[in-house]
Protein backbone atom coordinates (compact mmCIF):
# COMPACT_ATOMS: atom_id res chain seq x y z
CA UNK A 1 0.00 0.00 0.00
CA UNK A 2 1.02 3.40 -0.78
CA UNK A 3 1.91 5.79 2.41
CA UNK A 4 0.35 9.45 1.73
CA UNK A 5 0.84 12.18 4.49
CA UNK A 6 -1.37 15.22 4.31
CA UNK A 7 0.07 18.24 5.33
CA UNK A 8 -1.59 21.41 5.95
CA UNK A 9 0.25 24.95 5.43
CA UNK A 10 -1.45 27.97 6.92
CA UNK A 11 -1.56 31.20 5.62
CA UNK A 12 1.20 32.23 8.25
CA UNK A 13 3.19 29.40 6.79
CA UNK A 14 2.69 26.95 10.19
CA UNK A 15 2.71 23.31 8.74
CA UNK A 16 0.26 21.25 10.93
CA UNK A 17 0.28 17.25 9.55
CA UNK A 18 -3.35 16.10 9.31
CA UNK A 19 -2.32 12.68 9.33
CA UNK A 20 -1.07 9.24 7.38
CA UNK A 21 -3.29 7.77 4.83
CA UNK A 22 -3.17 5.06 2.80
CA UNK A 23 -4.70 5.59 -0.64
CA UNK A 24 -4.62 8.96 -3.15
CA UNK A 25 -8.43 8.53 -2.92
CA UNK A 26 -9.01 8.34 0.34
CA UNK A 27 -6.29 11.51 0.87
CA UNK A 28 -7.33 13.73 -1.95
CA UNK A 29 -11.46 12.44 -0.34
CA UNK A 30 -10.23 14.35 3.14
CA UNK A 31 -8.47 17.51 1.74
CA UNK A 32 -11.50 17.95 -0.50
CA UNK A 33 -13.84 17.70 2.77
CA UNK A 34 -11.17 20.43 4.55
CA UNK A 35 -10.88 22.69 1.24
CA UNK A 36 -14.82 23.22 1.99
CA UNK A 37 -14.65 24.52 5.07
CA UNK A 38 -14.72 28.55 5.01
CA UNK A 39 -12.27 28.49 7.86
CA UNK A 40 -9.70 26.46 6.04
CA UNK A 41 -10.15 28.48 3.37
CA UNK A 42 -6.21 30.05 3.48
CA UNK A 43 -4.91 26.80 3.76
CA UNK A 44 -2.64 25.04 0.93
CA UNK A 45 -2.78 21.41 1.07
CA UNK A 46 0.20 18.90 0.17
CA UNK A 47 -0.52 15.15 -0.54
CA UNK A 48 3.22 13.53 0.08
CA UNK A 49 4.99 10.60 0.70
CA UNK A 50 7.22 12.31 3.09
CA UNK A 51 6.90 13.17 6.97
CA UNK A 52 7.82 17.00 6.37
CA UNK A 53 7.01 19.07 3.96
CA UNK A 54 9.16 19.61 0.96
CA UNK B 1 -18.66 24.58 15.50
CA UNK B 2 -17.80 22.44 12.96
CA UNK B 3 -15.02 19.95 13.33
CA UNK B 4 -12.19 19.56 11.19
CA UNK B 5 -10.01 16.26 12.20
CA UNK B 6 -10.52 13.17 9.66
CA UNK B 7 -11.98 10.22 12.07
CA UNK B 8 -10.64 6.53 11.26
CA UNK B 9 -13.84 4.53 11.30
CA UNK B 10 -13.46 0.94 13.24
CA UNK B 11 -14.14 -2.42 11.70
CA UNK B 12 -14.61 -2.82 7.41
CA UNK B 13 -15.62 1.16 7.57
CA UNK B 14 -12.08 1.60 7.92
CA UNK B 15 -10.88 1.37 4.11
CA UNK B 16 -7.23 0.64 5.11
CA UNK B 17 -8.56 -2.88 6.87
CA UNK B 18 -11.14 -3.09 4.20
CA UNK B 19 -8.26 -2.93 1.39
CA UNK B 20 -6.03 -5.29 3.53
CA UNK B 21 -8.96 -8.03 3.81
CA UNK B 22 -9.60 -7.53 0.47
CA UNK B 23 -5.94 -7.43 -1.25
CA UNK B 24 -4.80 -10.46 1.31
CA UNK B 25 -8.15 -12.20 0.22
CA UNK B 26 -9.03 -12.71 4.10
CA UNK B 27 -12.57 -12.06 3.35
CA UNK B 28 -13.57 -15.44 5.20
CA UNK B 29 -10.86 -15.10 7.37
CA UNK B 30 -11.42 -14.19 11.21
CA UNK B 31 -10.19 -11.14 12.21
CA UNK B 32 -10.71 -8.80 14.75
CA UNK B 33 -13.92 -8.62 16.22
CA UNK B 34 -15.53 -7.86 19.76
CA UNK B 35 -18.16 -10.75 19.09
CA UNK B 36 -17.14 -12.89 21.98
CA UNK B 37 -19.65 -13.18 24.63
CA UNK B 38 -17.97 -11.35 27.51
CA UNK B 39 -17.81 -8.20 25.81
CA UNK B 40 -20.87 -8.35 23.62
CA UNK B 41 -22.86 -7.55 27.09
CA UNK B 42 -20.19 -4.37 26.92
CA UNK B 43 -20.67 -3.40 23.46
CA UNK B 44 -25.37 -3.67 23.89
CA UNK B 45 -24.79 -1.50 27.15
CA UNK B 46 -22.86 1.36 25.23
CA UNK B 47 -25.54 0.82 22.23
CA UNK B 48 -28.40 1.33 24.23
CA UNK B 49 -27.12 4.47 25.80
CA UNK B 50 -26.65 5.65 22.28
CA UNK B 51 -30.62 7.01 22.46
CA UNK B 52 -29.59 9.27 26.15
CA UNK B 53 -26.99 10.92 24.37
CA UNK B 54 -29.05 14.10 23.99
CA UNK B 55 -32.21 15.48 25.42
CA UNK B 56 -34.48 18.10 27.02
CA UNK B 57 -32.98 20.80 28.95
CA UNK B 58 -34.69 22.18 32.23
CA UNK B 59 -36.13 25.44 31.08
CA UNK B 60 -35.21 26.30 35.24
CA UNK B 61 -32.12 27.38 34.68
CA UNK B 62 -29.50 27.75 37.72
CA UNK B 63 -27.34 30.52 38.06
CA UNK B 64 -24.01 30.23 35.56
CA UNK B 65 -21.83 33.26 37.12
CA UNK B 66 -19.57 30.98 39.22
CA UNK B 67 -17.26 28.99 36.09
CA UNK B 68 -14.81 28.02 38.52
CA UNK B 69 -16.82 26.94 41.11
CA UNK B 70 -19.33 25.02 38.83
CA UNK B 71 -16.57 23.38 37.36
CA UNK B 72 -15.68 22.01 41.02
CA UNK B 73 -18.90 20.40 40.88
CA UNK B 74 -19.23 19.10 37.78
CA UNK B 75 -15.44 17.80 38.36
CA UNK B 76 -17.28 16.06 41.96
CA UNK B 77 -20.25 14.58 40.43
CA UNK B 78 -18.12 13.18 37.55
CA UNK B 79 -16.05 11.47 39.93
CA UNK B 80 -19.05 10.02 42.31
CA UNK B 81 -20.22 8.81 39.22
CA UNK B 82 -17.31 6.61 39.05
CA UNK B 83 -14.73 8.83 36.97
CA UNK B 84 -10.89 8.86 37.76
CA UNK B 85 -10.10 11.65 35.61
CA UNK B 86 -11.85 14.44 34.79
CA UNK B 87 -10.99 17.78 33.10
CA UNK B 88 -12.59 20.80 31.43
CA UNK B 89 -11.46 22.45 28.10
CA UNK B 90 -13.21 25.27 25.67
CA UNK B 91 -14.16 22.61 22.71
CA UNK B 92 -12.43 23.87 19.05
CA UNK B 93 -12.82 22.59 15.74
CA UNK B 94 -9.34 20.48 15.88
CA UNK B 95 -11.68 18.32 18.82
CA UNK B 96 -14.71 17.44 16.50
CA UNK B 97 -14.95 14.71 13.67
CA UNK B 98 -14.58 16.76 10.30
CA UNK B 99 -17.72 17.94 8.51
CA UNK B 100 -19.84 17.12 12.21
CA UNK B 101 -21.16 20.37 13.96
CA UNK B 102 -21.33 20.30 17.98
CA UNK B 103 -23.17 23.05 18.92
CA UNK B 104 -21.72 24.04 22.19
CA UNK B 105 -18.74 25.76 24.35
CA UNK B 106 -16.89 23.65 26.31
CA UNK B 107 -15.93 19.56 26.42
CA UNK B 108 -15.70 17.92 29.95
CA UNK B 109 -13.74 14.41 30.05
CA UNK B 110 -14.37 11.92 32.64
CA UNK B 111 -11.88 8.69 31.98
CA UNK B 112 -11.58 5.77 33.93
CA UNK B 113 -8.87 4.19 34.53
CA UNK B 114 -8.59 -0.02 33.25
CA UNK B 115 -7.25 -2.89 35.75
CA UNK B 116 -3.86 -3.15 35.07
CA UNK B 117 -3.47 -6.47 36.78
CA UNK B 118 -5.29 -8.01 34.03
CA UNK B 119 -2.13 -7.49 31.34
CA UNK B 120 -1.04 -10.78 33.65
CA UNK B 121 -4.00 -12.80 32.07
CA UNK B 122 -3.83 -12.49 28.67
CA UNK B 123 -4.93 -10.42 25.62
CA UNK B 124 -8.97 -11.77 26.41
CA UNK B 125 -8.73 -10.59 29.82
CA UNK B 126 -7.42 -7.17 28.66
CA UNK B 127 -9.83 -6.72 26.04
CA UNK B 128 -12.76 -7.71 28.28
CA UNK B 129 -11.66 -4.72 30.53
CA UNK B 130 -11.03 -2.11 27.71
CA UNK B 131 -15.01 -3.07 26.61
CA UNK B 132 -15.88 -2.89 30.55
CA UNK B 133 -13.79 0.63 30.93
CA UNK B 134 -15.89 1.49 27.81
CA UNK B 135 -18.88 0.72 28.59
CA UNK B 136 -18.25 2.41 32.25
CA UNK B 137 -17.67 5.41 30.61
CA UNK B 138 -20.60 5.48 28.58
CA UNK B 139 -23.00 5.47 31.68
CA UNK B 140 -20.58 8.20 33.27
CA UNK B 141 -21.04 10.72 30.18
CA UNK B 142 -24.73 9.55 29.85
CA UNK B 143 -25.40 10.63 33.82
CA UNK B 144 -22.92 13.33 33.67
CA UNK B 145 -24.82 14.94 30.60
CA UNK B 146 -28.32 14.51 31.97
CA UNK B 147 -27.53 16.24 34.80
CA UNK B 148 -26.03 18.96 33.24
CA UNK B 149 -29.27 19.26 31.22
CA UNK B 150 -31.13 18.99 34.65
CA UNK B 151 -29.04 22.06 35.32
CA UNK B 152 -30.91 23.87 33.16
CA UNK B 153 -27.78 23.92 30.29
CA UNK B 154 -27.39 21.66 26.90
CA UNK B 155 -25.36 18.93 26.89
CA UNK B 156 -24.50 15.84 25.00
CA UNK B 157 -22.96 12.23 25.99
CA UNK B 158 -20.22 11.14 23.63
CA UNK B 159 -19.11 7.63 23.70
CA UNK B 160 -18.76 4.24 21.74
CA UNK B 161 -22.27 4.20 21.30
CA UNK B 162 -22.13 7.51 19.68
CA UNK B 163 -20.01 10.75 19.15
CA UNK B 164 -18.81 13.44 17.29
CA UNK B 165 -15.67 14.79 19.15
CA UNK B 166 -12.13 12.96 19.30
CA UNK B 167 -10.81 11.47 22.70
CA UNK B 168 -6.85 12.62 22.45
CA UNK B 169 -6.70 16.07 21.59
CA UNK B 170 -9.73 16.92 24.14
CA UNK B 171 -6.97 14.71 26.50
CA UNK B 172 -4.43 16.65 25.68
CA UNK B 173 -5.86 20.52 26.32
CA UNK B 174 -7.74 19.48 29.52
CA UNK B 175 -3.73 18.79 30.90
CA UNK B 176 -4.24 14.71 31.11
CA UNK B 177 -1.20 14.22 29.36
CA UNK B 178 1.18 14.32 26.13
CA UNK B 179 1.34 12.37 23.38
CA UNK B 180 3.04 8.96 23.41
CA UNK B 181 5.40 7.67 21.34
CA UNK B 182 2.53 4.40 21.04
CA UNK B 183 0.50 7.11 19.57
CA UNK B 184 -1.79 7.62 23.00
CA UNK B 185 -2.22 10.19 25.15
CA UNK B 186 0.62 9.04 28.75
CA UNK B 187 -0.86 10.19 31.98
CA UNK B 188 1.87 10.09 34.52
CA UNK B 189 0.16 7.60 36.60
CA UNK B 190 -2.39 5.83 34.63
CA UNK B 191 0.17 5.45 31.44
CA UNK B 192 -2.35 5.04 28.92
CA UNK B 193 -4.67 2.27 30.89
CA UNK B 194 -7.67 4.72 31.20
CA UNK B 195 -10.75 5.10 28.11
CA UNK B 196 -12.97 8.49 27.71
CA UNK B 197 -16.46 9.45 28.31
CA UNK B 198 -17.08 13.09 26.83
CA UNK B 199 -19.72 15.76 27.50
CA UNK B 200 -20.34 18.79 25.49
CA UNK B 201 -22.06 21.77 27.15
CA UNK B 202 -22.95 25.04 26.81
CA UNK B 203 -22.53 25.37 30.53
CA UNK B 204 -20.11 28.09 31.42
CA UNK B 205 -16.90 26.04 33.25
CA UNK B 206 -13.26 27.41 34.18
CA UNK B 207 -11.08 25.31 31.74
CA UNK B 208 -8.01 23.26 32.47
CA UNK B 209 -4.50 24.11 30.69
CA UNK B 210 -2.41 21.23 28.79
CA UNK B 211 0.15 19.58 31.09
CA UNK B 212 3.71 18.48 29.95
CA UNK B 213 5.91 16.36 32.95
CA UNK B 214 8.63 15.35 30.18
CA UNK B 215 7.02 11.96 28.44
CA UNK B 216 7.94 13.26 25.01
CA UNK B 217 11.40 13.85 26.06
CA UNK B 218 11.39 9.87 27.98
CA UNK B 219 9.45 8.50 24.47
CA UNK B 220 12.42 10.29 21.77
CA UNK B 221 14.71 7.99 24.29
CA UNK B 222 12.87 4.61 25.52
CA UNK B 223 11.95 1.98 22.90
CA UNK B 224 9.66 -0.59 24.87
CA UNK B 225 7.10 -0.04 23.06
CA UNK B 226 8.78 -0.39 19.52
CA UNK B 227 10.65 -3.49 20.94
CA UNK B 228 7.74 -4.87 21.72
CA UNK B 229 5.41 -3.99 18.92
CA UNK B 230 4.44 -7.40 17.16
CA UNK B 231 4.33 -5.65 13.13
CA UNK B 232 7.17 -2.88 13.90
CA UNK B 233 4.44 -0.65 13.19
CA UNK B 234 5.63 2.47 16.06
CA UNK B 235 7.78 4.66 13.84
CA UNK B 236 10.91 6.61 14.65
CA UNK B 237 10.27 10.17 13.13
CA UNK B 238 7.26 12.54 14.66
CA UNK B 239 5.23 14.90 12.80
CA UNK B 240 3.42 18.25 14.33
CA UNK B 241 -0.03 18.79 14.08
CA UNK B 242 -1.30 21.97 15.30
CA UNK B 243 2.57 22.27 16.94
CA UNK B 244 1.91 19.35 18.43
CA UNK B 245 4.66 16.52 18.25
CA UNK B 246 2.96 13.39 17.88
CA UNK B 247 4.07 9.62 16.25
CA UNK B 248 2.29 8.39 13.31
CA UNK B 249 1.57 4.34 13.87
CA UNK B 250 1.62 2.67 10.50
CA UNK B 251 -1.62 1.08 10.21
CA UNK B 252 -0.61 -1.21 7.41
CA UNK B 253 1.72 -2.77 9.76
CA UNK B 254 -0.25 -2.83 13.18
CA UNK B 255 -3.51 -4.29 11.92
CA UNK B 256 -1.86 -7.51 10.65
CA UNK B 257 -2.02 -8.11 14.72
CA UNK B 258 -4.33 -6.22 15.99
CA UNK B 259 -7.35 -5.96 13.42
CA UNK B 260 -6.54 -9.43 11.25
CA UNK B 261 -5.94 -11.72 14.06
CA UNK B 262 -9.36 -13.11 16.70
CA UNK B 263 -6.84 -11.74 19.87
CA UNK B 264 -6.88 -8.03 20.50
CA UNK B 265 -2.95 -6.43 20.55
CA UNK B 266 -2.39 -4.18 23.27
CA UNK B 267 0.71 -4.74 24.04
CA UNK B 268 1.98 -1.15 22.89
CA UNK B 269 0.25 0.63 25.73
CA UNK B 270 0.59 -2.29 28.23
CA UNK B 271 4.66 -2.03 28.04
CA UNK B 272 4.67 1.38 28.73
CA UNK B 273 6.91 2.11 31.24
CA UNK B 274 4.25 5.08 32.85
CA UNK B 275 2.37 2.26 33.98
CA UNK B 276 5.27 1.27 36.59
CA UNK B 277 3.96 3.85 39.08
CA UNK B 278 0.33 2.88 39.35
CA UNK B 279 1.27 -1.12 39.45
CA UNK B 280 5.03 -1.56 40.45
CA UNK B 281 4.91 -5.30 40.76
CA UNK B 282 2.75 -5.88 38.09
CA UNK B 283 4.57 -4.03 35.79
CA UNK B 284 7.77 -5.34 36.46
CA UNK B 285 6.17 -9.14 35.94
CA UNK B 286 4.22 -8.42 33.21
CA UNK B 287 7.76 -7.08 31.36
CA UNK B 288 9.35 -10.63 32.89
CA UNK B 289 6.43 -12.17 30.50
CA UNK B 290 7.49 -10.03 27.71
CA UNK B 291 11.09 -10.62 27.57
CA UNK B 292 10.52 -14.61 27.92
CA UNK B 293 8.18 -14.62 25.09
CA UNK B 294 11.49 -12.91 23.04
CA UNK B 295 9.36 -9.04 23.35
CA UNK B 296 7.58 -9.27 20.25
CA UNK B 297 5.82 -12.38 19.83
CA UNK B 298 1.63 -11.27 20.44
CA UNK B 299 -0.38 -12.03 23.67
CA UNK B 300 -2.02 -15.65 23.37
CA UNK B 301 -4.43 -17.45 25.19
Amino acid sequence: MEKLYIHEIRPDGEISTVGLFYSREEAEKIVAQLQSLPEKSGCRYEIVEEETVR
Amino acid sequence: MRGTTPRREQGMADPVLASMVHAMGLESAPHYSAAKPGIQAYRNRWAELAKFRDGPVNPQRIEGNDPAGMARQIKAKAMELGADLVGICRLQPHMIDLGKDVPHEFAIAACVAEDYEKVLLGADAVEEEAMRVYAKCAEIATDLAAHIRSCGYPARAHHNGGREVQAIPIFYQVGFGELGRHGSLIHEKYGSSFRPGIVTTDLPLAEDRPREFGVQDFCLNCNVCRLNCPGDAIPDDYVRTHGIKRWLIDLEKCYPYSRLREEYCHLCVDVCPYNVKSHPDTFRAFLKQRKKVGYKTPQSR
